[in-house]
């Protein structure tokens, strides 16, 4: 039989109310994720401490308490525009200055498929306020070939399709710049790492890690 | 290290130039480069975003909604609810929790997400049954309104009559498929092995891809009355199911689809409607606000799109002396709910009609669905046709072990044959026109060195310890390759560089690059200086094509509208020598020369020139072209190759923990040709990478007493994370399809379908117990060596 029930829907938890909880949150997920890093890599790959963790979400609280024009410099490129304290950098980079080739998977912190570098660390973009990388040289997928002229990094991932969809695709290379950029020949510990926090749907991890073996 | 090794059989010298060379996909540069444009990534002046107010409930009535504080948000432009907007959402009713019940449209997707959870909805909860087990249930609630049980038997075909070819010619409606007498089948058998309770479950891979659509009513498009832009491979029948919601005319209709994100089926790109209300949602609040509307699934959508969906099977089967399957019976059920289609006939069709074709006289499906509430999106890829080959490859294990003989052998005596009756999509009857999967056993067992590791069926006995190694096969079935036409229009320019335009979508797995290298082959110039115009209803049709079946399907055309422009083209050339017709002459990247006399050539400037008539013109041939257009209609006798393969795994089970590691897959497809090899293994790895863990992992955690999603994350999803599987990878090249112009075969969409067979073969010859349930859990390995 039938119950009947006078009910008020109640919503999950969105990204709005997840970003406007405060850069706390923010910040909470980031040492989450580092200590899971810290707990996997190998002694010689570097990872920030929770200490510069801490640091990074003091200064997010700051910048959300001030919000307004905000400069950012992208691709070598620098941006002045106005920024809600609640914009994610993802939704700025898309949106506001159209660089697309900056995918948005889960919008939250796990699938590495908005990967950027922010001053040369990989960075998702996604869980980053837009607010807070004022000042930061940001790199999107965008900003890595010169002209015609491919990144080696990119050429590596065209001559091998590592790829199928390549939705994951843009977030992975910056992985592997990064990597790369520390060292041109890694270990398969090294790249395990590095592609660890990337998930792709529909292409094969033994290709990825392979590809970025070769190195630079 | 997990690694990925290649190798190829029986691949012969080839005359090509291009053809079975490697090359790098051709849509690579927009992939690295972020150029490639998904549906997710098009915005359009004033577009608007909405989102989806789910059901909290998995049965519910919709009593009444309040929207009036979600309209109160600043930037909301529209609340849509099964109130105002019967269209959209049919009834007020929620079928399984999370069911999109309404809608709101605002200025950005933030303030969308937040209005939505100001609309209050009054429900009467109803009664519910959330899996297809209790489904059956003679008290379970009943989930659809005007049926009387959750249990329904899909119509089918009984084909008879053979003819003298030994063809079944004839179909009459039925609720089983099949042919012959099976019980009489049964009587002629001299072995006969039934397996009942076969589960089969399967968990999509979680990762969001920013899917739905966008449309634009009043579009910018010149002419155009609409434009969607979505995620599709078939682009055609996409715009013909979204131009439906309002009624718009196809040919004022147009549909973008460049890039498709690899969420097979449900994810749209087969028209999958997965949640089926976000076309509606966007084309009637498109069309009301005059805007472009964008609506994409949220995190929590895509997650409940991945979520698992499960069958149960059983399976018996009649051998002759020797091992020559018969008779076959199977009744295959499929966990039914929301959105659930076809699925349950590509099961049975690959697994029973068609990867033991070779012998079987005898044959009667079933195939049913029990409905819950539930949201059941099928497959990535595999389409449902790994729930049929994983319960028919249990038995068949099964039935090799109650013989005495070697399963693979067994195997290799029925496997699919060239003429064999063949089920085909929808449509009764077909033929299969290419074989192979004995020579794929061959070289999957030659790879491992089958012979000295399997042992026997003693073998597991024999075997000590707490870790214990196994190995098993399995057959790689798929009833990818469909016979509908797609058309091709090719170009060519006096340069020297050509073009092809299709509307074709792409989800990555190389047929827009395979396309492009038949037409260099036939023309006999270089592939690099090709290109390809696609991703839009503005441009020639095609079917839904993915990886190989695409190339198989669409090469027709393109080799037909390629060898179209050579004759034009040679034509022209040939009037610049004395007396020759266009067969005296020949092509290659730099111009049209006399056969007798290679050196003697004229550019391809030179020969457009002669497309016009007034001398003057002569010299300015730059401007012109050579177009050739081919459509591909059905094949003669409905013949389709299908996909055929093999594969073993090898692992280790732990007897304390029941953890399964060090897992080995090799995996082999008859191809054919290998038109562009590395293309070929890339979809062979990634289809052992994906079908294998697929079965090993738990799958997510929901809410038992409404179905609820609970496991919102992906960081510890086992198969979007591995790194760990070793993958062998071997293109059998045999005869392909001999209707096909290079003789191809399709070998990439059933890629998954055999390894959670294998692995449970596998999993059998280290410990001696059958695990015939997915997923291979330590739980459920524990529990069959009777630990828990
Ligand atoms: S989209 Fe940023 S981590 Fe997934
Ligand atoms: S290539 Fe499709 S998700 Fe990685």
């Amino acid at each position: 039989m039938a119950e009947e029930e006078k009910e008020v829907k109640k919503g999950g938890v969105s990204r709005r109310d997840f970003i406007k909880g405060s850069g706390i949150v923010v910040g909470g997920a980031a040492i989450g994720s580092t200590v899971l890093a810290v707990a996997c890599a190998p002694a010689e790959v570097e990872v920030p401490g929770p200490t510069q963790v801490v640091e990074k979400t003091v200064e997010i609280v700051k910048q959300v308490a001030a919000p307004g024009v905000t400069t950012l410099t992208v691709n070598g490129r620098s941006h002045t525009l106005k920024v809600e304290p609640e914009w994610t950098l993802a939704f700025v980079l898309r949106e506001k200055l159209g660089l697309v080739g900056l995918k948005v998977g889960c919008d939250r912190g796990e699938c590495g498929t908005c990967n950027i570098l922010v001053d040369g660390r990989t960075s998702l973009a996604c869980t980053m306020l837009a607010v807070e990388s004022a000042g930061m040289n940001i790199v999107t997928i965008e900003g890595l070939a010169n002209g015609p002229n491919l990144h080696p990094v990119q050429k590596l991932f065209l001559e091998n399709s590592t790829f199928q969809c390549g939705y994951c695709t843009p977030g992975m290379i910056m992985s592997a710049v990064a990597l790369l950029d520390k060292t041109s020949r890694p270990t398969v510990d090294q790249v395990k790492v590095a592609l660890s926090g990337n998930l792709c749907y529909c292409s094969d991890y033994n290709r990825q890690v392979n590809t970025v073996l070769k190195g630079v | 290290m997990a690694e990925t090794y290649k190798e190829t059989f029986g691949a012969k010298d080839y005359p090509y130039k291009v053809l079975g060379k490697n090359k790098p996909n051709i849509t690579a540069a927009d992939r690295v480069t972020g150029k490639a444009m998904f549906d997710y990534d098009y915005y359009l002046n004033g577009m608007l975003f909405s989102r989806s107010v789910h059901s909290p409930h998995p049965s519910a009535k919709i009593i009444s909604m309040d929207t009036s504080k979600a309209e109160a948000v600043e930037g909301v432009r529209l609340v849509l609810t099964p109130f105002n907007y019967p269209d959209v959402f049919y009834e007020p009713r929620a079928y399984f929790a999370g069911h999109e019940i309404a809608a709101v449209v605002a200025d950005t997707q933030d303030i969308a997400d937040y209005a939505c959870n100001l609309v209050e909805v009054e429900y009467e909860k109803l009664p519910h049954v959330l899996n297809m087990y209790d489904a059956m249930k003679s008290d379970a609630a009943i989930v659809w309104p005007d049926a009387e049980q959750n249990l329904e038997t899909s119509e089918a075909g009984f084909f008879s009559e053979k003819t003298p070819e030994g063809l079944y010619a004839k179909r009459v409606n039925s609720p089983v498929q099949g042919f012959g007498d099976v019980e009489q089948g049964f009587k002629e058998c001299d072995h006969i092995i039934e397996v009942d309770d076969i589960r089969h479950a399967m968990q999509h891979i979680p990762v969001s891809k920013g899917r739905g659509i966008m449309v634009d009513y009043n579009s910018s498009e010149p002419s155009k009355l609409v434009t969607y832009y979505t995620g599709s491979k078939g682009l055609y029948a996409d715009r013909a199911r979204n131009a439906g919601v309002l009624g718009v005319p196809l040919g004022k209709s147009h549909l973008v689809s460049p890039y498709a994100s690899s969420f097979w089926g449900p994810g749209h790109i087969f028209g999958g409607p997965s949640f089926e209300r976000a076309n509606r949602i966007a084309s009637f609040a498109s069309r009301d606000l005059g805007k472009p509307v964008s609506h994409h699934y949220n995190y929590h959508e895509e997650m409940q799109i991945s979520n698992y969906w499960q069958s149960l099977t059983r399976v018996k089967l009649g051998f002759k002396e020797g091992g020559i399957l018969h008779a076959m019976d199977m009744t295959h059920t499929t966990e039914s709910g929301k959105n659930t289609y076809t699925a349950e006939r590509n099961a049975v069709r690959a697994g029973g009609m068609l990867a033991y074709n070779r012998n079987i006289q005898h044959m009667k499906l079933v195939t049913r669905h029990a409905s819950a509430h539930r949201l059941i999106i099928f497959s990535y890829v595999g389409y449902g046709t790994m729930d049929g080959v994983f319960a028919v490859e249990m038995a068949m294990d099964q039935a090799a072990e109650a013989m005495g003989m070697d399963p693979i052998k067994l195997r290799q005596l029925n496997s699919m044959k060239k003429g064999g009756f063949d089920c085909a999509w929808s449509r009764p009857m077909a033929y299969c026109s290419a074989e192979g999967h004995a020579e794929c056993f061959d070289a999957v067992a030659a790879s491992t060195n089958w012979a000295s590791k399997w042992g026997g069926w003693n073998a597991p006995n024999t075997k000590t310890g707490v870790v214990r190694s196994g190995i098993g096969a399995g057959q790689k079935t798929h009833t990818g390759g469909g016979w509908n036409g797609s058309a091709m229009l090719c170009k060519m320019f006096p340069d020297g560089t050509f073009e092809l335009t299709s509307s074709m979508g792409d989800s990555g797995q190389g047929e827009p690059t395979g396309n492009l290298m038949m037409a260099a082959e036939v023309l006999g110039i270089p592939y690099e200086r090709g290109s390809m115009i696609r991703g839009s209803t503005g441009f020639p049709y095609s079917i839904y094509l993915g990886g190989s079946t695409g190339t198989w399907n669409l090469g027709y055309s393109t080799w037909e509208a390629a060898q179209n422009v050579r004759k034009q083209v040679l034509t022209l050339g040939a009037q610049l020598f004395d007396n020759a017709t266009f067969e005296d002459v020949d092509m290659d990247a730099d111009g049209v020369f006399l056969k007798t006399n290679p050196t003697d050539k004229k550019t391809y400037v030179q020969c457009f020139a002669k497309l016009q008539t007034a001398p003057a013109f002569e010299n300015r041939g730059g401007s012109y072209e050579v177009a050739g257009y081919a459509y591909r209609r059905a094949l003669k006798g409905l013949c389709v190759p299908r996909e055929k393969g093999a594969c073993i795994w090898e692992l280790d089970v732990d007897t304390e923990t029941g953890g399964i590691s060090n897992l080995r897959a090799t995996t082999s497809d008859n191809v054919g040709f290998a038109m562009n090899p590395d293309a070929l293994y890339n979809q062979q790895s990634q289809g052992a990478n994906h079908g294998g863990p697929w079965s090993l992992w738990g799958g997510a955690v929901t809410d038992p007493s409404s179905g609820k999603l609970l496991s919102y994350n992906w960081i510890y999803d086992y198969p979007s994370t591995q790194m760990d599987i070793t993958t062998t990878c071997i293109l059998v090249e045999l005869a392909g399809d001999e209707s096909h112009p290079f003789g191809a075969t399709p070998a990439s969409e059933g890629q998954p379908n055999p390894h959670a067979a294998a692995i449970s073969n596998a999993i059998y010859n280290a410990i001696g117990k059958r695990v015939i349930h997915t997923p291979f859990t330590p739980a459920n390995i524990l529990k069959a060596l009777g630990k828990v």
